[in-house]
């Protein structure tokens, strides 16, 4: 693939799909860390550019890129430590009360469940059906249905938990 | 996309590739350079200085380059793995994880059993033949155990901070999606 070409179709993927990368993006990093782990995903995304055959519809082809590089993200031994110092100095955060006050709570919510749940609630909350959701987690379909029931009770519980 | 600029980012793209490559081929000349001027001073009848002094900088060119090398094959196979389904993605890391640990292990080995031995019996060698003296050889594995010593702290700062804790979360990621 030509450069040029490489550069289109990354503009076109960033500008088409950008939800998509906000949505796994609020999912998986909290508050300033949200910008770091987006210049990954972009970053992962644009390296992975050349490699698209077409097997997969874009879309799943990014989500996949995301989520990979979410979860590799969220294990780097950077970000613990950030994280960490972050616990220890930062106050308690402030109650919410804005008109977002519970988009935030459901995002916290889901950050709290392990990375396999989170994965598949935030596929599962951009209306991806379960085949689409095996596609981009290589599960089969049924274990994608058990796994998301779990997950959705986890969920509920967590937030009751949070008083959201 | 109301956080990042595109055109921004791939401006830094292009020049971080550019740089990547341009290192890569600055150390390949500085490897080469220094190989011939280490080859050519072993041709002589060599100093202790004369083989020092080309040796570590071929040995620190090589390094460099096998680094910068490593950066752009790793990034672009990392990059490359980060397409398939996530399942299958963690299966791959797992694995070349696990062979990055095993790697990193044997060359510990290999440098405390293989390269050690070699340079002290060359030293002894050298001495007994009466082409270095006794201070010479001294100060020669003195420079040998501290490089020694300087690579297996690395491997193994890498092996127990880096390696082992991202190969315990892979697995326990793997268990979460098994």
């Amino acid at each position: 693939m030509q450069r040029r070409e490489q550069e289109q179709q990354f503009r076109q993927w960033a500008h088409d799909h950008a939800a998509i990368l906000q949505h796994i993006t609020r999912g998986f990093a909290a508050d300033a860390d949200q910008e770091d782990l987006l210049q990954e995903i972009l970053l992962a995304v644009w390296h992975a550019v050349p490699s698209y055959r077409g097997a997969a519809s874009p879309s799943t082809f990014i989500y996949r890129i995301a989520q990979n590089t979410a979860m590799t993200w969220r294990r780097s031994v950077r970000y613990h430590e950030k994280t960490d110092e972050l616990d220890a100095a930062s106050p308690a955060a402030p109650p919410p009360d804005n008109k977002y006050a519970r988009t935030r709570a459901l995002y916290a919510g889901i950050r709290e469940l392990p990375e396999a749940d989170r994965s598949l609630l935030l596929l599962h909350l951009d209306e991806l059906s379960y085949r689409e959701i095996a596609d981009v987690t290589g599960l089969s379909e049924s274990n994608v249905g058990a796994r998301l029931t779990r997950a959705r009770k986890k969920l509920a519980m967590l937030m009751k938990e949070n008083g959201a | 996309m109301n956080t990042i600029d595109i055109d921004t980012f791939i401006h830094n793209q292009r020049s971080r590739d550019f740089w990547n490559t341009g290192l890569l081929l600055i150390f390949s000349m500085v490897f080469l350079g220094s190989v011939t001027v280490a080859g050519s001073a072993l041709g002589k009848s060599p100093s202790l200085i004369d083989i020092v002094l080309p040796a570590g900088l071929t040995a620190m060119s090589g390094i460099f380059l096998f680094r910068q090398w490593r950066v752009l094959m790793t990034t672009r196979h990392h990059y490359r793995d980060m397409s398939l389904p996530t399942a299958t993605a963690l299966q791959r890391l797992c694995e070349s994880t696990t062979r990055r640990l095993r790697e990193a292990r044997l060359l510990m080995a290999a440098v405390l059993f293989g390269m050690v031995p070699v340079f002290v019996l060359a030293a002894a060698q050298q001495v007994a033949n009466g082409k270095m003296s006794v201070g010479d050889a001294a100060s020669f594995l003195l420079l040998v155990s501290v490089a020694t010593l300087t690579v297996l702290g690395v491997m193994r700062h890498r092996i127990r901070n880096q390696l082992e804790p991202q190969l315990a979360s892979l697995t326990a990621l793997q268990e979460q999606m098994d």
